[in-house]
Order: structure tokens, then C-alpha cells, then sequence
């Protein structure tokens, strides 16, 4: 059908109003729009009309939202805005508005930078050897002590020297037999390491601890220290823990063989921790 | 023949029952140190001995032999 063949639409007075043809509907229909201005629809160079998303003209319009909203919730919140106004006005206030101020802020950083160099400059010394580092160890037994012939620590001292009085004058053990030795160490320690060394061929022999906590010389504990088989030739280490308070240790050094008499070191030492 | 655990014990009671008292049982350069000799070691090595001098004359330590000496001058043995 063709516009020419409908007929227009007419108001109330049978006047003719603002109207258009729809070939789609082949109908006359009102002229609506907005604000006083009729609807239009854009058409672009390919004779098409241009459509909308949500209102929108969709030209390049998912490109442009998506860069609008790194920029608005991304890159420039207004918080972070804030926070970039509050640093550029805490420098201007420094080094602008207070000049001596920011000259003692370079200075400041001057002065870190030069002890930074100069700490590479020891570590480098001491990776190199040139100026090695001075250390200690702790904790542990980390020394000898030659006098003593014994070990010793750096919180710990030569408390005793049993069976073995003076020094490289050891003590000599007849076959069977044993020897007693009982002293009193200073009250109140927590440890007592005992160190034995046996000179000469190896042989069977034994070192017991026994120790008392009320002040009388009545021992309370007894606990072997060390057994020694006929494979054993060098020093011998053992360690008691003694109860806090104990005023009173025995050692027993026992040579339980049968062939001939043997010598020994037997050194006591006190672990303060 | 003799029976060392006729001998008098050392103090140690925990000991005692196996060790008579010696005082030579060591030595600490020239000085002589007391202790305890086990009656079984003496009994297994000397027990078939009578005499003091007979056991010294077995005897190679020299503590042992002190020992023999002393129990003689003790009169433990003849």
C-alpha cells in the first residue's frame, strides 16, 4: 500500500496533526518527542541507522566504558587522589614553605647513604679476609683447657678436679678396685658436667655419680656415669643433671680390671644455666 | 686358703657388700689413696693363698702388694 491510499490522523476539530507515514505498519501515526522537539533517528554514511545500547550511541561504546571505568575505579579513586593532594602538599609545606627543613631531610639521607657504604666497606673486609670479624661462640663446649687438660665452656668453669689432684699427675687405679672422691660445690648450680680421660690401654672401668640435696653426706641418687668397654681408649664425656640445691657429689671411679693398674684424669665442671 | 670377705668393708654401704676397705687402692703421684678392692677379684686371684708374703709374691700391681703388706701388719694375715 502507499501513504496515499491511508488517511492522515486528525485531532478533536478533525484538524490534521503533526503525523508521519509507517510503511512497516502502513499507518499514519502521531509525531511524538521531548522537550519540544520531535523524535530523529541518525543514519550513518552506509544509508543505516545508528543504534543505541541502553540510550546509548554504540559507537566504540563498550570500548569507552571500559576505559572509563579503570580511570574511575582503578587508577584514580578519591581516595588515592587525596592521598597524592596530601603528598604534594607535605612537600610543598617542606621544602617550599620550609626550606631548612628540607635541607635536613637531604642531609638525613646523606648521612644513611654514607653509613651504608661504609657497612659494605667491613663486609667487605670481612668476605675478603682483610679484616676478619671478632667472635665468640657460647652455649656449648667450644674451648680446651690446657692447663686443666679439660674442656670448658664459656659459661661453665672447672669445678673439681677429681683423681686427679694436680695437674698431669694422673691418678693410678689398682686392679678390682676403686677410688671415692667427695666434694661440695658452691650451692645453687644446675648442672655438673662430668669429663674423664683414661690413660694407658684400654680397659674395662667405670665412673658413678652420686649426690645429696639435704646437706648431709647421705646420697640420695646414684647414677652411673660411664661404662667403659675394652674398645674404649680416648676421653670419655658424661653429664648429670643435678637437683637445684644438691650440696654434696661423690664420684666413684671404679677399674674393674683384673690384669694390671690404670691411670685417669676425672675433671668435674659446673654449667651455671 | 683365705677369704677376703672377712675383711673389714669400706664405708660405703651401697658397696660394701663387695669391697673391703684398702688403703692403697690408688695412687696419686707419691701420695697413696684409700679405697675398695672387690672381694671377688681378691678371692678369683689370691684366694688360694695363705700367706701375705705368697700373695705379694703373685701380686705385679703395686698397690696390691701394699695392701697384702698392710693386712699383715694388721695381723688379717699371717
Amino acid at each position: 500500500m502507499a501513504y496515499n491510499t491511508k488517511a492522515i490522523k486528525t485531532d478533536v476539530n478533525a484538524k490534521p496533526i503533526p503525523q508521519l507515514y509507517n510503511p512497516v505498519t502502513d499507518e499514519y501515526e502521531v509525531l511524538q518527542g521531548t522537550g519540544g522537539a520531535a523524535r530523529q533517528v541518525l543514519y550513518g554514511p552506509d544509508g543505516q541507522p545508528i543504534s543505541t545500547t541502553e540510550g546509548k550511541l554504540a559507537v566504540r561504546a563498550s570500548e569507552v566504558e571500559t576505559a572509563l571505568e579503570n580511570l574511575l575505579n582503578g587508577q584514580s579513586t578519591a581516595a588515592k587522589q587525596d592521598a597524592l593532594t596530601a603528598l604534594v602538599g607535605a612537600l610543598d609545606a617542606t621544602a617550599v614553605s620550609d626550606p631548612a627543613a628540607s635541607g635536613a631531610v637531604i642531609a638525613l639521607l646523606k648521612g644513611v647513604l654514607s653509613r651504608l657504604q661504609a657497612v659494605e666497606g667491613k663486609i667487605d673486609g670481612i668476605t675478603d679476609g682483610t679484616t676478619p670479624a671478632t667472635t665468640q661462640l657460647k652455649g656449648s663446649l667450644v674451648a680446651y683447657d690446657s692447663e686443666h687438660g679439660a674442656f670448658k665452656t664459656v659459661n661453665a668453669s672447672l669445678l673439681h678436679e677429681s683423681f686427679d689432684f694436680k695437674h698431669k699427675k694422673e691418678v693410678t687405679v689398682s686392679p678390682g678396685s676403686y677410688l671415692v672422691d667427695t666434694f661440695r660445690p658452691t650451692n645453687g648450680y644446675a648442672m655438673l658436667r662430668i669429663i674423664t680421660k683414661r690413660i694407658g690401654a684400654a680397659h674395662n672401668w667405670r665412673l658413678c655419680a652420686n649426690w645429696s640435696s639435704d646437706g648431709t653426706q647421705v646420697y640420695q641418687v646414684v647414677e652411673k656415669l660411664h661404662t667403659a668397654t675394652s674398645g674404649d681408649a680416648d676421653t670419655q664425656t658424661a653429664k648429670i643433671v643435678t637437683p637445684v640445691g644438691s650440696q654434696w657429689v661423690m664420684l666413684q671411679l671404679f677399674n674393674d680390671d683384673t690384669v694390671s693398674s690404670h691411670d685417669y684424669h676425672v675433671h668435674v665442671m659446673l654449667t651455671a644455666a | 686358703v683365705f677369704d677376703f670377705a672377712t675383711l673389714s668393708r669400706v664405708a660405703d654401704e651401697a658397696l660394701a657388700e663387695s669391697y673391703v676397705k684398702n688403703p692403697y687402692a690408688g695412687k696419686n703421684g707419691d701420695e697413696w689413696i684409700e679405697g675398695g678392692t672387690s672381694i671377688q677379684f681378691l678371692n678369683d686371684k689370691f684366694g688360694q693363698y695363705s700367706t701375705a708374703q705368697e700373695m705379694i709374691d703373685a701380686a705385679e700391681d703395686e698397690g696390691l702388694k701394699m695392701y697384702f703388706a698392710w693386712l699383715k701388719e694388721q695381723g688379717k694375715l699371717p
